[in-house]
């Protein structure tokens, strides 16, 4: 088997970026009591600058920040043929945009505040499809 | 011309014109009446063809009273009130009359002779001329001066002695009537006199009517006491109904203010000061009335003034709750515009206590709980918790209707909360805040509130005015800082287009707007709620670009 698209088979690691620091450790915090790894970045930029970008199995991204937006990162990654799944979480809930990041990719967008179960489904489906077996 | 056939008949006629003569003149009070009747005996004695009287003035300046001339259809009398003109009378001729206090008679060619050089003279006249004196005392008071056709004779002789008659009963009942005309005429003016300060009376009581203000005047010498009609109305009584004292006024002053108004009395009595005193007013069945008292001592005498405000007051009041009115809803709407901004401001602590729950939840039901990860994620729980019952608390307070409330509070605390609320708005427009200098301690006075609301105006104004802007930073600067003379000064710049001088002295009129989906309230309302402050706001133009709008407001005394 060749190795995965998204990195390398037994990361566990899911990305968060979100420019609200509480958001960011709540969902740390739940995703390490499912089991995954979980690193956090407060902009686009530090995640672009990260050595763990490279790691990461799954993305959880913020839409509205300041400074670079979600949409705006996840173009910047596909230029970077970075293409793991990722997943849109917004407060700031807006359809056009939702069509927008689907079309270039994301595999979801969930409104805050979300169910566990949603975010976990997801997450799993991101490693069953495209993560180790 | 009577013919005279003997002497007892001349006697007996003549007698009887002296007593025509006498009564006539002595009924005549009126001055223009005795000129007309005086000429007219004059003309009749000695059946002249003219006659001319004349009166001297105050400086012995002469004054054609009236001139009379006999013609066809009888006697006509014109009065003048001109000095005399040497085309008229022989002004020479009049004036050896006067000087020699005599009459004199004469035919034209003796005047001719005597008056060579008078112009008058020189004229075509009838055969005659006579002119008597007319003497009040020593003094000459005027003179009648007559032309008549008929030769100087013995009959004549018995006329111009009847006139001599008539000019004397004439001096005195011409005095009388001048004396008479200057009492007329003293009158008049006393009455117009009267009637000019009874007028001014009017106007005062009426501009003290219009204007709710009374008067009132106290000697401290004779301890009288006055009071203008408004004052009585005032205090509540019909004017005149009661006597003015010190005793019945206090009566009336509210309780409340009783200490204040007898302090204000007893700073009266000092010399050289004036008091201002505004206090409450009890009527029984008419309630309570606020004044205003003015007053001051000069000399022994205090005097001062009172106004009722209570319409004043009640208007302001009202004015200020429809300022305070309007404000609201404008807050309201404008928590409607942010209500998308809000919730994602709701909905982020909820999704940190949401899933710091679920996390929680499994840690502790793991076969071997982990209760330390459990712990850290109840402990964040709990300060989301916290944070969002501050964002409710803000918003609730905005969106509130209160009166507002006067007070210190912190401007940086202030701006930050507002930030708070439209940090989305800001991030949507891809704007950058520069905040302020850490600058704590500067604290304003005001109503937190309603400065927050213009807080928020303004920095949404520079967010939309960025909105279009490419190729340079959206900049939101905000500054505080103390501003001497117990002021602080708010101001926060754009990066945008900026606004003309013509729109940077519009922008604060109703219903201007340089937006074209704007209703021009936001900044209108604005100026209004810093103005109730006793404050004021302005724009400037930004460098190199933009608007920076600034407002100043009193600084938390002693802060």
């Amino acid at each position: 088997m060749s190795l995965s698209l998204y990195g390398p088979r037994n990361s566990r690691l899911v990305s968060v970026v979100d420019d609200d620091e509480s958001v960011r450790r709540g969902l740390c915090n739940l995703l390490r009591s499912l089991g995954y790894e979980a690193r956090d970045f407060a902009s686009g930029q530090a995640f672009l600058q990260s050595p763990h970008l490279a790691r990461t199995g799954c993305l959880l991204l913020d839409v509205v920040m300041s400074g670079m937006s979600g949409p705006e990162l996840q173009r910047q990654l596909r230029a970077l043929g970075k293409n793991f799944p990722t997943i849109f979480i917004t407060a700031y809930v807006d359809a056009a945009t939702e069509e927008s990041v689907r079309q270039a990719g994301a595999i979801g967008f969930l409104c805050k505040p979300f169910s566990e179960d949603a975010l976990t489904v997801l997450i799993d489906s991101a490693f069953a499809e495209h993560g180790p077996a | 011309m009577t013919a005279m056939s003997t002497d007892a008949s001349n006697d007996l006629q003549m007698a009887m014109t002296v007593a025509r003569i006498t009564q006539a003149l002595s009924q005549e009070i009126v001055l223009e009446n005795l000129v007309r009747t005086l000429l007219r005996l004059a003309l009749e004695v000695c059946g002249a063809q003219r006659g001319t009287l004349i009166t001297r003035q105050l400086g012995n300046t002469l004054r054609t009273e009236a001139c009379a001339r006999t013609g066809p259809a009888g006697l006509s009398v014109q009065m003048s009130g001109l000095p005399p003109a040497a085309d008229e009378v022989p002004l020479s001729l009049l004036d050896t009359v006067i000087r020699s206090r005599e009459a004199m008679r004469c035919s034209i060619d003796e005047a001719r002779m005597s008056h060579a050089d008078d112009p008058y003279l020189q004229q075509a006249l009838p055969h005659s001329l006579c002119c008597l004196p007319m003497c009040k005392q020593s003094e000459v008071v005027g003179v009648l001066y007559l032309e008549h056709a008929l030769p100087a004779g013995d009959a004549v002789q018995a006329q111009f002695a009847l006139l001599q008659l008539l000019a004397a009963q004439a001096a005195i009942s011409l005095e009388n009537a001048r004396q008479y005309a200057q009492l007329v005429e003293e009158n008049a003016l006393r009455r117009q006199a009267e009637q000019t300060m009874r007028r001014s009376e009017e106007w005062l009581a009426l501009g003290q009517r219009i204007s709710h203000t009374g008067t009132f005047r106290f000697n401290h010498r004779s301890g009288a006491l006055d009071w203008s009609d408004e004052h009585f109305r005032i205090f509540g009584w019909e004017p005149g109904t009661v006597t003015p004292s010190g005793k019945l006024a206090f009566s009336r002053v509210h309780p409340q203010d009783r200490g204040r108004f007898a302090q204000a009395r007893a700073d009266i009595s000092q010399r050289d000061l004036q008091v201002d005193l505004e206090f409450r007013i009890v009527i029984p069945e008419r309630g309570v009335r606020h004044v205003v008292a003015r007053g001051w001592r000069t000399g022994d005498e205090e005097v001062g003034t009172l106004t009722d405000v209570t319409e004043v007051k009640a208007a302001e009041s009202a004015l200020r709750a429809a300022q305070s009115d309007l404000a609201h809803v404008s807050r309201v709407a404008v928590m409607g515009e942010l209500a998308t901004s809000i919730a994602h401001e709701v909905n982020q602590p909820l999704t940190a206590i949401v899933t710091n729950a679920g996390a929680s939840l499994r840690w502790l039901a793991r076969s071997e709980p982990n209760l330390e990860e459990a712990r850290t994620g109840l402990k964040d729980i709990v300060q989301e918790g916290q944070r969002l019952g501050q964002v409710i608390r803000g918003l609730r307070a905005l969106v509130k209707k209160q009166d507002p409330v006067f007070a210190g509070f912190e401007l940086q605390e202030a701006i930050e909360q507002a930030l708070m609320l439209i940090r989305t708005e800001l991030d949507l427009h891809q704007v950058i805040v520069r905040l302020p200098d850490p600058a704590p301690g500067i604290q304003a006075y005001g109503d937190r509130i309603q400065i927050q609301q213009v807080m928020l105006n303004l920095m949404l104004n520079a967010a939309e005015a960025m909105a279009q802007v490419e190729g340079r930073p959206r900049e939101l600067g905000i500054s505080v800082m103390a501003v001497p003379g117990g002021r602080v000064q708010v101001s926060i710049s754009d990066s945008g287009p900026g606004l003309s001088q013509a729109s940077r002295d519009r922008v604060f009129e109703s219903f201007y707007s340089t937006k074209t989906n704007g209703l021009g309230m936001g900044l209108p309302i604005s100026r209004a709620l810093i103005e109730s402050h006793g404050g004021r706001i302005w724009a400037d133009a930004g460098s190199p670009h933009g608007a920076i709008f600034s407002f100043e407001l009193p600084a938390l005394p002693g802060n």
